[in-house]
């Protein structure tokens, strides 16, 4: 089967450098997500693996072999486009099998594995149908299915589902996870959204201005997030100095090792939580709404802690109004600092 | 995955090998390699012979051309005559645009397709066309004698200024109507509508509003409008007097007939000059025009509700009817009229072997010769013109500069073209004087910024994720052009071509001047009839012109059914 490997790949244009320094392995049938800001990057190393964007540094190698100069038709993957790409004068069925044209399959066996493949993507006998017909999700399918047909060694998908709903994008991300596993190819997901990231992928590199901060996997990333971007794109808000001795104090269970005083303690929204035994007295500055879950400030030993607590249950919170808390000191989490980042 | 070695030999065998250069640099090299030698090299040529005497600069022939009343009348009267047909055809083109981007009626369809009609027609043939209607045995004066009761022709119009603008109505009326109607409709009608929730009249709003916004539209169609009246051949040589000469007339004249080659290039050279000018100031407002306008909210054309509504969409296709069908009617009528009498004889006499007015080609050379240089145009002018439209697609900054440079031909003159090739071609390893080459390259010079214009939206319409996409799914770059490209292009491809087909088949400018009479073409062969004598002569160009109007009508018809619905542009 298929390992990519990246190594030290970077990427200018013109004089504003786009990806600088990206190492990264995709091991057999692994799924990793790309997750960064829209303009980190990410998207120009999808393309450069592709072979779409032929001048890089660095090197991409499938298996050990380089891919240098070798051109798009001529690698082993596919590629799930953000705006699909499907072709307008096609119908689904040739949409789909156009890469199994591009191989020389014969027609009978290209219309039976078509079927095949849209059988597994949920759109059985939609052969004859137009691509402009088709609803927004069973697009996404038919590009999937395309994608997918000429079993590539890595498939990469690039924010296929930016242009969704909610609703359909977490159900389309499950299945997305759901049709690589059972074809067990590898794949490398673009996408801005950490949701869907966490949900679809076995390892998750999170890139910022060209960089990548951290891979590792969604529970590793969510519980030890290794820079102070990271934490806070994956919606983390409490980072506190470690020179903010009133409030360190409190925290008895700091992770051992000997920190650079400019590091920051993460405390995760869920790591706190409201009790009438709590020890500690904060006072609540501001409550917003925020659909089912409320977005809660309380002041802590100066320190302005977020809270995120589920609306039904604390329906009778109000500002300027005490409130008891418990920290579990297990979640805690040591961060270097890194200056100059932009959550 | 079973494919996977497969893939990987063959990768690993490709990327050994160097890259192949794109193909589309290399067409496009190709293509300015021909425009160099075949369009820019003739026109360096003309400047140097009226500007250079050897090597040393050589003012002489300007100062002659500038200082002659003669020649400074005939610049005078190029744009005076350029002036009044736009003034004209604008005055009839914009209450047409009106009515066409705001009403919908039965038939309008097929009205805007009529309409469109003269521009594809065969100079020669437009020129016939009136000769049919408005000569002395013209329709018209028929109709005259009938109602007066008189003997003579009531109104000869044939050689006065008023047949001539008449003429260039005819052809750039659809002009003006397309462009203008086409950017009118796409105007947002919010705009209006926010002027008169803020307190303004329908008069305010009409000339703080409307008018600025649809000026930049209706001044572009009347720079090209009066590029193509400036340059005008066939219809002024065939229906103005002596007295009316334009520069092109006076150019052909002193090449073709005077022999004085200086004077010649000092007046191409005037001429080009002025066209240049006024296509740059054509592109500038083009890009302004496109640039300044949302484009959001189409207007919603609606019935005519008034009366006066009513009327005027009544009287817009009567006027079109009358301006565009009229002269081809008349062509056909004339045609089919001999002696008196109706007869195809005029038809009958060009096939029989015994035509006795094309002495100097048999009309079925001259058809022949039409039919096999208009397709060899199509041959040359459509990759010309796609590897050139490729590149103006793909170019993201100054692309509207290529773009005016590149459709420079459709600015210079067809005769002024022909002068620089018989001065430039003229040597080994280019003499191509004698070969029926030159006119094929001279057509196709002519015919490929149509085909550009034709390719041009639809290319920058294309997703190039699409390209990209296929070639992901294993298409190489040829496969990914028969694949994604042309099944999408088709259409505008085949549009172009027969463009080119219809322009080559009319062209009659450069033809006249470089063709020998073995290559003798329809349009010029039915000129040569024009000048023998006998009615006999008349009845059987009469004839031809119909033929050739037939063929272009046949074209024309084609694109119309190909043309995207809606596509406006020139």
């Amino acid at each position: 089967m298929a390992t990519l490997q990246l190594t030290d790949i970077g990427k200018s244009f013109g004089d504003q450098v786009v990806v600088d320094g990206v190492s990264l392995a995709v091991s057999d049938a692994e799924i990793v997500a790309l997750l960064g800001p829209s303009g980190c990057g990410k998207t120009t190393v999808l393309r450069i693996v592709a072979g779409l964007e032929p001048e890089y540094e660095g090197s991409v190698a499938l298996d050990g072999d380089d891919l240098r100069g070798v051109p798009p038709n001529e690698r082993d993957f596919g590629l799930m486009f953000q705006d699909l790409a499907l072709f307008p004068h096609m119908d689904v069925a040739g949409n789909v099998g156009f890469g199994l044209r591009m191989l020389g399959v014969p027609g009978p066996e290209r219309a039976e594995r078509v079927a095949r493949l849209l059988e597994l993507v949920g759109l059985p006998g939609k052969e004859r149908r137009n691509v402009f017909d088709l609803s927004g999700g069973e697009r996404q399918r038919v590009a999937l299915a395309r994608a997918l047909a000429p079993e590539p060694a890595l498939l990469m998908l690039d924010e296929p589902l930016a242009a969704l709903d909610r609703n359909l994008r977490d159900a389309l991300a499950l299945e997305i996870r759901d049709v690589l596993k059972v074809v067990g190819v590898s794949g490398l997901y673009v996408t801005h959204d950490q949701e869907e990231a966490l949900t679809i992928a076995d390892r998750v590199a999170v890139m910022n201005a060209g960089r990548i901060e951290q891979v590792a996997r969604p529970a590793t990333l969510l519980r030890e997030p290794a820079s102070e971007f990271v934490a806070r794109f994956l919606g983390y808000q409490n980072l506190v100095p470690l020179d903010n001795n009133d409030f360190i104090k409190l925290l008895a269970g700091l992770p051992g090792g000997s920190a650079p005083p400019a590091s920051l303690v993460l405390v995760p929204e869920d790591a706190i939580s409201p009790t009438p035994e709590g020890k500690l007295v904060a006072r609540i500055t501001t409550i917003q709404p925020r659909g089912r879950r409320l977005d809660v400030w309380a002041l802590l030993e100066g320190f302005d802690l977020h809270l995120d607590l589920p609306a039904a249950v604390h329906a009778d919170l109000q500002e300027g109004v005490e409130l008891r808390l418990t920290i579990d000191q297990d979640l805690l989490h040591l961060i270097p600092h890194s200056p100059a980042i932009e959550p | 995955m079973d494919r996977r070695g497969t893939a990987l030999t063959s990768a690993g065998r490709s990327a050994r090998w160097p890259r192949l250069l794109p193909y589309g640099w290399l067409a496009f090299g190709g293509a300015l390699t021909f425009l160099a030698i075949f369009f820019a090299y003739p026109l360096v040529e003309i400047l140097r012979r009226s500007l250079f005497d050897g090597w040393s600069p050589d003012l002489g022939a300007f100062s002659e051309v500038l200082g002659d009343d003669y020649f400074r009348g005939r610049i005078f009267f190029s744009f005076w005559l350029a002036l009044v047909s736009t003034v004209a055809t604008v005055a009839l083109g914009l209450p047409s645009a009106y009515v066409f981007a705001h009403y919908s009626f039965p038939g309008k369809t097929l009205l805007r397709s009529v309409s469109t009609v003269p521009f594809v027609m065969p100079a020669i043939v437009v020129a016939f066309g009136f000769i049919a209607l408005f000569g002395p045995d013209g329709l018209v004066n028929d109709g005259l004698r009938w109602l007066l009761g008189r003997d003579d022709a009531a109104l000869d119009m044939i050689g006065t200024f008023e047949v001539i603008v008449l003429a260039h109505v005819f052809y750039n009326y659809t002009i003006v109507m397309r462009v203008v109607s086409g950017f009118w409709a796409s105007l947002d009608p919010r705009l209006a509508e926010a002027s008169h929730v803020l307190g303004a009249g329908r008069w305010q709003t009409l000339r703080h509003v409307t008018v600025p916004l649809v000026a930049p539209a209706v001044a572009a169609a009347a720079l090209l409008v009066f590029i193509f009246s400036f340059t005008s051949f066939g219809v002024v040589l065939i229906l103005g007097s002596r007295d009316h000469a334009t520069l092109e007339v006076e150019i052909y004249r002193q090449t073709a007939q005077i022999f004085d080659l200086r004077v010649a290039g000092a007046l191409a050279m005037i001429q080009v000059v002025v066209t240049f000018g006024f296509m740059l100031l054509y592109t500038r407002l083009q890009e302004r025009s496109a640039a300044r306008i949302d484009f959001r909210q189409q207007l919603r054309e609606r019935a005519p509700g008034s009366v006066l509504a009513r009327c005027a969409v009544v009287l817009n296709a009567l006027a079109v009817l009358l301006v565009v069908l009229s002269p081809l009617l008349a062509l056909v009528h004339s045609a089919l009229r001999v002696d008196g009498h109706y007869s195809t004889a005029a038809f009958e006499n060009l096939f029989s072997g015994e035509s006795a007015t094309l002495r100097l080609v048999a009309p079925e050379t001259a058809i022949r010769n039409s039919l096999a240089f208009a397709g060899l145009t199509v041959l040359l002018a459509v990759p010309l013109g796609t590897a050139i439209a490729y590149r103006l697609a793909a170019q993201a900054r100054y692309s509207f500069v290529l773009d005016a440079v590149l459709m420079l031909p459709l600015a210079v003159s067809a005769v002024t073209l022909g002068f620089g090739f018989l001065i430039a071609l003229d040597e080994p390893p280019l003499d191509l004087r004698a070969s029926w080459l030159l006119l094929v390259i001279a057509h196709s010079l002519i015919a490929y910024p149509f085909v550009v214009r034709s390719l041009l939206s639809v290319l920058r319409g294309i997703n190039p994720r699409l390209r990209e996409a296929a070639a992901v799914l294993g298409a190489g770059r040829l496969r990914t052009f028969t694949e994604v490209d042309l099944p999408i292009i088709w259409r505008a491809l085949v549009v172009g071509a027969v463009f080119a087909f219809a322009v080559s088949l009319g062209e009659f400018g450069a033809t006249l001047l470089l063709a020998r009479p073995e290559y003798t073409t329809m349009p010029v062969a039915i000129f040569r009839a024009l000048g023998q004598p006998g009615p006999r002569a008349l009845s059987e160009a009469l004839a031809m012109a119909s033929l050739l109007m037939l063929v272009a009508g046949a074209g024309f018809i084609l694109i119309e059914r190909l043309r995207y619905r809606g596509s406006s542009g020139f």
